[in-house]
């Protein structure tokens, strides 16, 4: 047998979309498998076949092993032999790592569960992986990576042919990913099959042996990753050639328009940094998911109270209590997590884009539809935002769109000093360029922009200079000259002795 | 050496915040006893489990549905209903198991349907339940043409009024309801399910979990329940009122909610939804000896609710 699995012809109708369309793949047991697309491409939606939570159009086959495969819910495709670990995490935070690990397939004796048996097994499966905390820990109080390790650990342990990880290392460190990759490469040993989907391209190439590329629901095409590169995989998945990844928009570099210094926030998470900016200028905040960085800015923007500290914005000083204080000066933060601090998921672009900015949109004291359609159709333009109508849900457009209505919504109350905490998490290529190119054209108007990543590269491409950060303090600071990855790594794994 | 101790202050803080409850249900009993010496007479702690025990047992239905992320507000007809029908079926000859049997489907059925309506219909639990429990108190008021029942058995009115070594009837029915429903929720896989569902739907279903057939259970776990407390009420008060149990389920979800049975799911232990209820009732009981009107009663009772759920916000973390 060549293939543990081979999907054949599926197509998938939404009403109104076709979200696949003749759509093949084939893996071979003992391979890691990448899946490469925009969002939108389909691939998500492939798989959420193969997982039994949606079932594909008529016609077309899945066999697995060689026999025909049709799960109809994610619990008959886990029997069966195919884990997934989503690229939504799903912890239950209320409930302590080794329920986690096992819910839906608890261990039992008599017909109980087997707590023991569970806690004895939970430590064994995270020692396994490198990982230190307790099975009886609350995953509450776990942080991002580590509860994306117990997805990992969940998906390990049940014994799978065939394992999905959808966007596996969009919330861990570097140190984390190289022990998933250790993990990935022993259960290829073990002839398990990984299907693998991620937006980084470095990964793809060090951990993949073939790729499938898929672009608006068809399929493109298949090969070993060894005749592949970079170039021609971008073009495989946008259908056209895009030359400069990083576009970098020349800028005139004038005052400082924005000080924060020594802050220090009150749950210690942040201790004692001064960043600046200069109008014009785009400063970079690297550093380790967990260094402080989300921290700072959330500091700074009044989310969370600090202990000390100094905010001048355009040679004011300001009090910041709330985030309204800081808006009013013209600074604007456009959060890491879309989701939950960024949008209105259920509401409609218009609605979402009027959101901050909607003391601009007064007609004689009152709200005028009239003109928030009006801003809304404008920055649904000038940012590209691919969507039916200003009408639409936001929480049905893709995330690269996702994030552009945010950007819009702060653009349009038309700050000076723009934070973009993790702009392009999760988003496809296109959008990530859209995105950079958008930045440039912001300092060249002479806002000053503040960007936060955990991408080195992204960083490097798009920045005047780098502020990078490791637990908590300001490790140091690189002009665009002084550039490397190696420099920002040391500096983000730089610990105070 | 500093983490150690910083993990143990964290630790002792998290110990007194889960047993906060207990401590504040102790406070309030020593403190009624050094105001009126007459509440710990036996025979008033007897009087308190009896008036705990319909509530308690409503109230472990009810943290079933809660745990699992959903809410139930039927409960106080669904009580009326089959306590109406356990009236009916109980008068004159027939056996008495005809009236429990009864009593216990006709709330199974409520349940039932409130889990479908829930878990098929996709229906917010607060309107499905807000949906029964209208309609069945008006099949509460159908059955019994408006009017109370009267003339059950003397067998039946024995039941409420007996006792088994100084501790009442009813209480006795509690404690078996608290022992299986205690063992079910931390000893089953299915009790381990019931608080995936309401920790994480999304999670426990793509867990392969049948999140519908769960959901509906809880809501069945809590009609059964009413029906048996429907049985029972008509036993003590020897009548059946089509419009009896009024507001019942406040009561049930207050004892949740004061026994540390969080409203968003996934949160809740047995033994807080017993103190809970003691808790309550221990002080409606004791403002009743000291003679505390009924209105201030109601006050204090809303009080201790939002105080409770205050305490339970603060003391979590802000990850959710």
């Amino acid at each position: 047998m060549e293939y543990i699995l081979e999907m054949k012809n599926i197509s998938k109708t939404f009403p109104g979309v076709k979200a696949l369309d003749n759509v093949q793949l084939q893996v071979k047991p003992g391979e890691v498998h990448a899946l490469m697309g925009e969002n939108g491409a389909g691939k998500s939606t492939l798989m959420k076949i193969l997982m039994g939570i949606y079932t594909k159009d008529e016609g077309g086959e899945i066999l697995f092993d060689g026999k025909p495969y049709n799960p109809s819910n994610p619990k008959e495709a886990m029997d069966i032999g195919v884990a997934m670990i989503h690229q939504e995490l799903n912890p239950i935070l209320d409930m302590p790592v080794y329920e986690n690990i096992f819910v839906g397939r608890e261990i039992r004796r008599n017909g109980l569960v087997d707590k023991k048996a569970e806690i004895e097994e939970s430590k064994r499966l995270i020692a396994e992986c490198g990982l230190h905390v307790s099975p009886m820990e609350l995953l509450r109080n776990l942080t991002v990576a580590q509860c994306q390790l117990i997805e990992i650990i969940k998906a390990i342990s049940v014994n799978a042919k065939v394992i999905i990880m959808d966007e596996p290392t969009a919330a861990i460190t570097d140190r984390e990913v190289e022990l998933l990759f250790g993990h990935i490469r022993r259960l290829r040993e073990q002839g398990v099959a990984i299907i693998y989907i991620s937006h980084r391209m470095d990964e793809i190439f060090n951990i993949c042996d073939r790729i499938s590329v898929y672009r608006d629901g068809t399929y493109i095409g298949t090969g070993e990753t060894k005749d592949l590169d970079e170039p021609q995989l971008i073009k495989m998945m946008v259908g056209r050639e895009i030359t400069d990844v990083f576009p970098k928009a020349e800028a005139e570099i004038g005052e400082v328009v924005f000080e924060a210094n020594h802050i220090v926030r009150a749950d210690n998470k942040v201790k004692d940094v001064s960043i600046s900016v200069r109008k014009g200028e785009i400063l970079g905040i690297g550093g380790l998911v967990g260094a402080g960085r989300s921290e700072l800015v959330e500091g700074i923007f009044g989310m969370h109270k600090l202990s000390q500290g100094e905010i001048i914005v355009k040679g004011k000083k300001v009090h910041v209590r709330s985030p309204r204080d800081i808006i009013k000066e013209g600074v604007a933060l456009v959060t890491e997590d879309r989701k939950f601090t960024g949008l209105n998921l259920r509401g409609t672009v218009n609605d979402n884009i009027a959101m901050v900015a909607i003391n601009k949109l007064l007609e004689n004291g009152l709200y005028s539809k009239k003109k928030a359609l009006a801003a809304s159709k404008e920055y649904i333009e000038k940012l590209k935002i691919k969507t039916p109508s200003g009408d639409q849900i936001v929480g049905n457009l893709s995330g690269g769109n996702q994030q552009k209505v945010v950007i819009g919504k702060w653009l349009l109350n038309d700050p000076d000093i723009i934070i973009l905490d993790e702009p392009t998490r999760g988003i496809d290529v296109g959008a990530k360029r859209d995105i950079y190119l958008l930045i440039g054209e912001l300092v060249q108007q002479g806002k000053a922009v503040i960007m936060i990543s955990s991408e080195i590269p992204e960083l490097m491409g798009v920045c005047d200079r780098i502020a990078v950060m490791s637990e908590g303090v300001l490790s140091g600071e690189l002009p665009r000259s002084e550039f490397s990855q190696e420099k920002i790594m040391t500096l983000a794994s730089k610990i105070e002795v | 050496m500093k983490q150690d101790e910083l993990k143990k202050g964290k630790d002792a803080k998290a110990l007194l915040s889960e047993y906060f409850i207990f401590v504040i249900f102790i406070v309030i009993v020593i403190g009624l006893t050094i105001l009126k010496p007459s509440f710990i007479t036996p025979k008033n702690l007897v009087n308190i489990l009896k008036q705990a025990s319909i509530n308690g047992i409503l109230a472990f239905g009810m943290m079933f549905v809660i745990i699992s992320g959903g809410f139930d507000m039927s409960v106080g007809s669904t009580v009326a209903f089959s306590g109406i029908l356990a009236a009916l079926l109980g008068q004159g000859n027939n056996p008495l198991v005809l009236a429990l049997v009864a009593a216990l489907l006709a709330g199974l059925g409520v349940g039932i349907v409130n889990g479908v309506g829930v878990a098929v219909g996709d229906l917010p639990p607060f309107i499905m339940t807000l949906g029964t429990m209208t309609a069945v108190r008006g099949l509460a008021l159908l059955v019994s043409n408006g009017k109370p029942v009267i003339g059950m058995s003397e067998q039946y009115k024995a039941i409420a009024a007996s006792s088994i070594a100084g501790i009442p009837m009813l209480a006795v029915f509690l404690v078996i309801v608290i022992l299986i429903c205690s063992f079910v929720l931390a000893k089953t896989v299915y009790g381990r399910r019931v608080y995936a569902c309401g920790g994480n739907l999304q999670a426990a279903r793509v867990a392969g979990i049948n999140t519908t057939a769960i959901r509906i259970s809880t809501f069945a776990i809590a009609g059964l329940l009413a029906g048996l407390s429907g049985f029972l009420m008509t036993s003590r008060v020897t009548i059946g009122q089509p419009t009896a149990a009024e507001s019942y389920e406040m009561d049930a979800i207050t004892a949740c909610v004061v026994g540390g049975v969080s409203m968003t799911g996934g949160v809740g232990k047995p033994w807080g939804v017993v103190v809970g209820t003691l808790l309550i009732t221990v002080i409606a009981n004791g403002l009743d000896i000291l003679g505390v009107s009924s209105h201030w009663q109601k006050i204090v009772k809303g009080l201790i609710i939002v105080l409770a759920v205050l305490i339970d916000v603060k003391g979590k973390s802000k990850k959710d």
